[in-house]
């Protein structure tokens, strides 16, 4: 066995993970928990921040959380996708689609971080949006399906593919049954060796989805945490562990 | 530091970006601690934190006073172990001092050296 304990304000805790050289499945060994990035860690780290990592709506019903995944969609860090996100609802523009007024919205900058930052895309997106909003204004898609059910009536909007659906599902629902495949997952999937090198979410969603979810009820935590964890951890601590040349 | 095309993150508590502070004063447990090295060490022992690099990842341990590796750091968010990692290679030198240990682990208090 191998121990990592954990002290904070409730007290001391302790978890015994199997040895490092045991597989967590067929072929992928746990790793040791001091090593960054290998089962083990992510099992550690999963169990000693789970409420941090736990997923969160953006919005405050289906309609908004479509808007605002989409708006956080491809070439997006999630601040700046979620700032347009609130400048579009504070402006009470999501009540009535319409791309002029969404694109005259998001063509000033952003304030993120205390930065000012240009919403990439902001013509094409506004379009997209527009056309998903109605959409789904037209069709009325009931929240209270199941999350591969919600997922699916989603994907049928414009502009709605699997990643964004089940961005979407995974924050409404806090859904443990699908999976955000983006390239920061994507990326600690294949480190882990749970993707092959040659995984394409764009190709095989769901074909990737599901090797991720068996991964993730190996170690025993639930998806939609280790995909929050993996995800910041890929795009924060993962570029620092790079050696670098001096 | 935000990266581009990273959609489909966020929707949890965590995704801002925090201003690196290097005074980084925390408890915790050496993570994968050796026990044969443990078990040489007693309350109050100045332990060197110090980056590894190993199979072309760079990691934080800390090393006894006899300079073997004790066990591995890792801070209680990605974002505080990215940041002793940075501090680092910034030069900064930090100790983690054995606050007490129990059957073969050991709670550390992780400081900037004076």
């Amino acid at each position: 066995m191998q121990y990592v304990s954990h002290c904070d304000q409730a007290g001391s805790r302790l978890l015994a993970l199997p040895d490092s050289g045991d597989e967590v499945m067929p072929g992928l060994k746990w790793g040791s928990a001091g090593d960054y990035f290998t089962p083990a860690f992510w099992k550690a780290f999963a169990w000693k921040a789970e409420a941090s990592y736990s997923p969160r709506a953006f919005g405050e019903n289906l309609r908004e959380e479509l808007a605002a995944c989409m708006l956080c969609g491809y070439g997006i860090p999630s601040e700046v996708g979620v700032a347009a996100f609130w400048r579009l609802k504070r402006s009470d523009l999501l009540a009535t689609p319409n791309c002029v007024r969404f694109q005259e919205a998001l063509s000033e900058p952003l304030a993120v971080n205390g930065r000012q930052i240009r919403y990439r895309f902001f013509r094409t997106k506004s379009v997209a949006l527009e056309g998903a909003l109605r959409a789904f204004d037209d069709r009325g898609i009931d929240p209270s399906l199941t999350a591969i059910e919600l997922r699916d009536e989603l994907m049928t909007l414009p502009g709605v593919g699997p990643k964004t659906a089940s961005y979407i599902v995974r924050n409404y629902l806090g859904s443990d049954d699908v999976a955000v495949l983006d390239v920061h997952i994507t990326r600690a999937s294949k480190m882990l060796r749970i993707f092959p090198e040659s995984a394409d979410p764009q190709r095989q969603y769901f074909h990737l989805e599901r090797l991720f979810l068996e991964f993730a009820r190996a170690i025993e935590v639930r998806a939609s945490v280790l995909d929050n964890l993996m995800w910041d951890g890929m795009r924060t601590l993962e570029p620092a562990t790079r050696p670098r040349r001096t | 530091m935000s990266s581009s095309g990273s959609s489909g993150g966020g929707g949890f508590g965590g995704g801002q970006p925090e201003e690196r502070d290097c005074n980084i004063i925390e408890r915790v447990s050496l993570t994968s601690p050796v026990p044969a090295v443990i078990s040489t060490l007693k309350k109050g022992d100045k332990l060197d934190v110090r980056i590894r690099t190993q199979a072309g990842r760079d990691s934080v341990v800390a090393h006894a006073p006899s300079g073997v590796i004790a066990g591995a750091i890792i801070l209680s968010s990605v974002q505080r172990t990215r940041d002793l990692i940075e501090c680092l290679r910034e030069g900064w030198h930090y100790d983690a001092i054995v606050l007490d240990i129990k059957g073969g682990l050991c709670n550390v208090e992780v400081r900037p050296r004076p």
